[in-house]
């Protein structure tokens, strides 16, 4: 089924990203800029770096605080968006029928990412509706979305549930309301990340989704949406169930994809390596900031960016799924 | 043999017996006296004899005795009596001078009416040291009232002196004990006793001892009793206070005078007024059991600020104080002084922080220095500390077989053990990976050990890791440490009632 494309236009922002408060979305920008570059196998060979020099700074600072101070970002307060160009490996140059003995260089795929990063509870509220207007049309115009779920805040649900309805109505009546999409979905590829699963007892509750011969434990693609339902089933909260079905019922089923992501992931001893026993990655002393324990090792951060990168650049990225 | 000066006249209701060389005070006195001697027929003595007559009186007489010193300055009476521990006693009754008598012959009436007043028993001695018209016409007015009065005439003797002086220097008539207690060999519980002292017919002067043991740390009563035959306790002679530690001790006595020892030796003694009855019904049942070697290890948290740890020394110190100034065999006492502080997250090499034994198995003393010592170290993380490296530590120190001694673990602290495995209480794991709840139920298995604890907070607010650590007690670091806190982590036995009386084996 030939699915109606994305908008192509280039300068837009490609990616948008969104979620609750505290949902992690900074921190989430900030592994990824530690991710890309340290990025091994598959996914090697992609760097990130600032579009432009105010993008560049923040990418440094956002970098410097994880990794240096240890400390995750401070809650957001105002719009800021993020021009990043992430640059993959180069492919091998091709030979073309009408000159052989020429090859064509070899090229890198350079993305513009372009991401959105707002205070968490813009949709709740109606003194950022400025902001929120402008989140709204970057939701609109960009192609991929990242949707970030927090499944540690219990009871904070139906804020996310919130979050997600009147974001997703706008977001909608203003691309829908036309004849451009026929079947009457939204034509972004989405990532949902389920974040924070480095918590002890997130990684708990995802015991019998994860794989464990890896050298940090991870929840595979193919397992992340099963995970994700049982995170909601655990809330009692009537809206939880319906968030699936919201993003099912607004996107192309196959234009959605799970991830069970962390930014710092688990602590792993620099000697011993990773202990289930003591998985945890932050130092948590009330009435003070939570430090990072140990290395950060981003677990799928990475992961839904170049997933989207592909989804929208087929040709330059190779089509995977 | 009769006795020559003091006349003997034996009816039924004669006043004076010489039986051999013992004159003796004895049935009622009224009725027709005093036949066949006279007053004129009692002769002059010599002083020396005079004191072997009156010696012998005063070491046999039964019934007071009313004597009536007759001297050139006037008339004094005296009364002769035994006092309830049966002690021979003198005391002056009245004294009137001649120029007293002369102005009315009713002063003289009157005294002697008071003194033989209420009783039948009583005898009267007449002494006449002078001579002269006002000493007969007395000795007529004496005999007025007592018919049977027998005169001795002497002279230039002090009446009252010479009576003192006998009455210290007589032997004793009964047997003194001092009061012990012992253990019955069926049954363990307490029965008094006596030791004797001096036997029957000690003379002043005499020592004696006796090797008894102290069991109360706040001394010992030192009772003399009299026992006037051998199954028949006659009232206390003396009760005295001595601060003894407990233990043994030789208790040298002297026989100062009959109804007087003196304790030679026991600095702070002092004369207890309490009545023996109340000693007597506040003695325990039983002997307490001795108390068992005691092992305290006193661990001690060093983070925080140097108040709280401050406060933590300082009650730890209380308690090993205790321990020293009241376990009745402070020998048999032992502490330990471990100090422990927290784990170290978030450095990249790995944490070496580990709890510091101060001093192991020391005495009081050293345990309140090694205490002293120990410095306050800010928290690293603040949320957790090591006690479960802590328990590591004392359970391999414990050697196998320390369960005769009552080791008791006193954890002194604020903040819970790190546990074994992340858990929903967000305190990361210990990195050794300890169990704090699996190594105390261990120590307490093999080793027969007991926890308390003192908190920083108030104890009902304590979580539950600290409830587990003070079991036997639990203690806010707020609250001076005392004997309650003491007795209740089985470091002193409980307190039965002290035993006050010294305890022979
Ligand atoms: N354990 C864990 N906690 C995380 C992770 N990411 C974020 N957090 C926690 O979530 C908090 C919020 O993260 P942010 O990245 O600031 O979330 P946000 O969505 O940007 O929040 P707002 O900007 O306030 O909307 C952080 O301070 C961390 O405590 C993660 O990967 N693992
Ligand atoms: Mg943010």
């Amino acid at each position: 089924m030939a699915l109606p494309s994305p908008n192509p236009t280039p300068h837009e922002p490609d990616i948008a990203m969104w979620g609750g408060v505290g949902s992690g979305k900074t921190a989430f920008l900030a592994s990824l800029s530690v991710a890309l570059n340290r990025a091994e196998g598959a996914n090697e060979g992609w760097r990130i770096i600032g579009a432009d020099d105010v993008s560049n700074s923040e990418l440094t600072r956002l970098r410097t605080n994880l990794l240096e101070h240890r400390i995750f970002p401070r809650p957001t307060d105002v719009l800021t968006s993020y021009n990043w160009l992430v640059i993959g490996p180069p492919t091998r140059g091709r030979r073309v029928w009408w000159a052989p003995w020429k090859r064509h260089p070899a090229r890198a795929p350079k993305i513009t990412f372009s991401f959105l990063d707002g205070p968490g509870g813009l949709f709740g509220k109606s003194e950022y509706s400025v902001s929120k207007e402008e989140l709204i049309k970057s939701l609109v115009k960009s192609r991929g979305l990242i949707y970030l779920f927090d499944p540690d805040r219990r009871g904070q649900i139906s804020d996310a549930f919130k979050n997600l309805d009147v974001a997703l109505r706008e977001v909608e009546s203003q691309m829908l309301g036309d004849d451009k999409y026929l079947d009457g979905k939204l034509p972004h590829y989405i990532a949902v990340c389920i974040t924070k699963y480095d918590e002890p007892n997130i990684l708990r509750l995802a015991e019998e989704y994860t794989d464990h011969g890896l050298e940090l434990p991870r929840v595979p693609d193919d397992q992340a949406r099963d995970f994700f339902r049982e995170v909601l089933a655990r809330d009692l909260d009537q809206n939880a169930g319906i968030i699936m079905r919201l993003l099912e019922a607004s996107f192309h089923e196959s234009r959605i994809k799970y991830f069970v992501t962390s930014s710092i992931g688990m602590y792993a001893d620099p000697d011993k390596g990773f202990d289930p026993d003591d998985p945890s990655n932050i130092i948590d002393v009330p009435g003070q900031d939570q430090k990072i324990r140990g290395a950060v090792h981003p677990i799928n951060i990475m992961e839904p960016v170049i997933w989207l990168g592909r989804m929208l650049y087929p040709k330059t990225m190779g089509r995977e799924r | 043999m009769p006795h020559p000066h003091i006349g003997t006249k034996q009816t039924n209701h004669s006043s004076w017996v010489s039986t051999g060389r013992h004159l003796r005070a004895r049935a009622s006195f009224g009725g027709e006296l005093w036949s066949g001697l006279g007053w004129e027929s009692l002769g002059n003595v010599s002083e020396s004899e005079l004191r072997g007559q009156l010696a012998t009186l005063i070491a046999s007489f039964d019934a007071p005795v009313v004597i009536a010193g007759i001297a050139d300055p006037g008339i004094k009476l005296f009364k002769l009596h035994l006092d309830e521990a049966g002690t021979p006693q003198v005391s002056r009754l009245s004294r009137l001078t001649w120029a007293e008598l002369r102005s009315g012959r009713d002063l003289l009436d009157q005294a002697l009416r008071e003194s033989l007043r209420g009783s039948v028993v009583e005898s009267v001695l007449v002494i006449r040291s002078g001579s002269g018209r006002e000493q007969e016409a007395a000795g007529r007015v004496i005999r007025e009232h007592s018919v049977g009065a027998q005169v001795i005439e002497v002279t230039g003797v002090k009446i009252e002196g010479l009576l003192r002086d006998l009455v210290a220097e007589t032997p004793l008539r009964q047997a003194y004990d001092l009061v012990v207690v012992r253990e019955r060999a069926h049954d363990g519980t307490l029965e008094l006793v006596g030791r004797r002292l001096f036997a029957k017919g000690s003379v002043p002067g005499e020592p004696a001892d006796e090797t008894v043991t102290v069991t109360d740390p706040s001394g010992v009563l030192i009772a003399i009793s009299a026992w006037a035959t051998p199954v028949q306790p006659s009232a206390l002679v003396s009760l005295h206070h001595a601060p003894l530690p407990p233990g043994r001790h030789r208790i040298k006595a002297v026989l100062e005078r009959p109804g007087v020892v003196r304790f030679p030796g026991i600095p702070g003694l002092r004369a207890d007024d309490r009545p023996w009855s109340e000693i007597v019904a506040a003695l325990p049942v039983r002997l307490a059991p001795p108390p068992p070697p005691v092992h305290l290890i006193c661990a001690v948290e060093v983070t925080g600020t140097e108040e709280e740890v401050g406060a933590r020394q300082e009650r730890a110190g209380e308690l090993i104080e205790l321990l020293a100034d009241i376990h009745p065999d402070p020998r048999r006492v032992e502490v330990s002084v471990i100090a422990y502080g927290g784990h170290v997250f978030g450095n990249r090499y790995p944490d070496r922080s580990a709890p510091e034994v101060a001093v192991w198995a020391a005495s009081p003393i050293q345990a309140l220095d090694a205490l002293r010592s120990l410095d306050a170290e800010p928290s690293q993380y603040p949320v957790g500390a090591q006690v479960e490296d802590m328990l590591a530590e004392v359970d391999a120190r414990l050697r196998p077989g320390t369960q005769a001694t009552g080791t008791v673990l006193l954890t002194v602290g604020a903040r819970p053990p790190h546990p074994p495995r992340s858990d929903t209480s967000r305190v990361l794991p210990c990195p050794n990976r300890y169990d704090w709840q699996q190594l105390l139920r261990g120590l307490e298995q093999n080793h027969g050990l007991r926890t308390g604890a003192i908190w920083d907070g108030e104890p009902r607010h304590a979580p539950p890791a600290w409830r587990r650590l003070g079991s036997a007690a639990l203690w806010s670091a707020a609250v001076p440490a005392d004997e309650d806190l003491a007795i209740r982590l089985g470091v002193l036995p409980p307190s039965s009632a002290p035993l006050s009386l010294p305890l022979i084996t």
